[in-house]
């Protein structure tokens, strides 16, 4: 559905190079700390920037090349950009029903008002969580076939993000044909979301792996240094030092459970990842 | 481009109470003056609204997502032309029925030349707000109109100059004042046209180039 290949993009303090895939039907999610690079590789995506290097391709043609049809099959939420601020759902509901062949206004504003949005109200009147849910909401009014959500659930409390990666399920459990990349520094949001994740950091992809097999063969390891340094040292992706010893990031789990009974190996959450390799060595 | 359209009357009508008082001070301009500033001033005030559109997609980084949507930028910029052009010939005939309707409560005579008069408004207005599009786009709301301003100070430094240095030139303000009002319609028409099209141009230019 979306390739980019060797995409890069040079600015006066920050370089990307990325190749990475959406397939057909699946759920990727971009994980990485602020400022990784992730809005850069979605913006490329949608043709808001012109790459310096390499190919982005969406439903097999270049993005910067993308017509307003291939448009109508794409849902965007974007972290920092949105209607208007001076615009009511109400008005949005009028605006996308003009825009999209497939806008289904009837379920929209239905979904407004079940995720407590005022339809008259002026969006700037709403709290960061209001926004989110009409950001998110907006760009599943329309049977999109690809999803690109960037940061759905930034700067929300608990509930309010439970509330909008609710309204991500549902959209996903009715449509399993939909392609989605979704990014976030709150890896927990993506755990029970994605097929794969891919990390991101300093604009290059550290890490791509099935979610998975992140949560299932990923581990840690806490030892002190005398058993560091005997430890088999060949599955170890990255460590850090810490004041009891180290803290070691496997892929192979298993291995060390089997061969260094005594040793605390737990389960890798994303956000372990995120803070090993991207903080590691 | 519906879409688009739909979204610049949906801005404009948040400001419906600011073209109430706009049109409740013309109705008043009409009673206590004479002659057609009213159409000018409610017609400028309509291209400055409509224009201003420009400046809400831009507010709140709006364009990364505005260009998201089931648009190209030419659509973009073809539907803010339009809009524009359109929003100002709608105030335009707002301006005209009240100035119009006002004259006959007034129990004023209306010649052709009068009517010929309030023709002469549209290309002056469409002139105005076909320079004023591209600077929008390319600077913004805050910087366009440090931009208005030097290229209004400009063309005036220039006339001024010309008037000055080129003798012959000098005959053109004679040599226009002698011309018929229709052909002084069809002059200002294909002068905004000409600027129309090389307006059209470089916004399309600025949308391409620019990055989101």
């Amino acid at each position: 559905m979306v390739s980019e290949r060797n995409l890069t993009k040079n600015y006066r303090d920050f370089s990307l190079n990325v190749t990475l895939d959406i397939p057909d039907g699946q759920i990727t999610g971009l994980v990485g700390k602020n400022g990784a690079g992730k809005t850069t590789v979605i913006k490329a995506m949608l043709g808001l920037i012109r790459p310096d290097g390499g190919s982005v391709t969406v439903f097999g043609k270049d993005a910067s090349a993308l017509t307003t049809e291939d448009k109508q099959k794409i849902g965007v939420a974007l972290s920092d950009s949105g209607f208007s601020n001076y615009l009511t759902p109400a008005d949005c509901a009028k605006i996308l029903d003009k825009m999209y062949d497939h806008f289904d206004k009837p379920a929209f504003l239905k979904a407004c008002a079940r995720y407590g949005l005022p339809v008259d109200k002026q969006i700037r009147q709403f709290s960061t969580g209001m926004k989110a849910k009409l950001r998110v909401l907006v760009a599943m009014s329309h049977d999109a076939k690809l999803l690109i959500m960037d940061e759905p659930t930034a700067g929300m409390d608990v509930e309010a993000r439970n509330e909008v990666l609710d309204i991500i399920r549902t959209y996903l459990t009715e449509r399993e044909d939909c392609s989605v990349l979704i990014t976030s520094h709150i890896a927990t949001d993506l755990e029970g979301l994605c097929d794969d994740i891919y990390l991101i950091h300093q604009g290059k992809i550290l890490l791509h792996e099935d979610t998975d097999v992140i949560l299932s063969e990923y581990g840690i390891l806490k030892v002190d240094d005398q058993t560091f340094d005997k430890l088999e040292q060949n599955t170890i992706l990255s460590c850090k030092k810490e004041a009891f010893g180290y803290r070691c990031l496997t892929n192979q789990k298993q291995f060390y459970l089997e061969n260094y009974p005594g040793m605390v190996v737990e389960n890798c959450g994303i956000d372990d990842l995120i803070l090993l390799m991207t903080g590691g060595k | 481009m519906r879409g688009l359209i739909q979204k610049d009357m949906c801005l404009m009508l948040q400001r419906s109470r600011i073209m109430l008082v706009m049109i409740g001070v013309g109705v008043l301009m009409v009673f206590s003056t004479d002659g057609t500033f009213v159409i000018g001033y409610i017609t400028m005030l309509c291209a400055i609204l409509t224009v201003s559109t420009i400046s809400y997609d831009e507010y709140d980084n709006g364009y990364p997502f505005l260009l998201t949507l089931p648009i190209t930028k030419r659509t973009y910029v073809a539907g803010k032309y339009l809009f524009c052009l359109a929003g100002g010939l709608i105030g335009w005939a707002i301006a005209v029925a009240i100035y119009l309707c006002c004259s006959l409560i007034k129990g004023n005579v209306l010649l052709i030349s009068d009517l010929l008069e309030t023709l002469a408004f549209i290309p002056v207005f469409g002139l105005i707000t076909v320079i004023m599009i591209p600077l929008q786009l390319k600077y913004g709301a805050e910087k366009s109109r440090i931009a208005i301003a030097v290229v209004g100070g400009g063309a005036w430094a220039l006339g001024y100059l010309f008037m000055r240095y080129l003798p012959d030139i000098g005959e053109i303000p004679a040599f226009l004042s002698g011309l018929s009002d229709v052909t002084m319609m069809v002059f200002l028409l294909v002068l905004f046209l000409a600027v129309l099209a090389i307006s059209y141009r470089i916004s399309l230019r600025i949308m391409e180039k620019k990055e989101y």
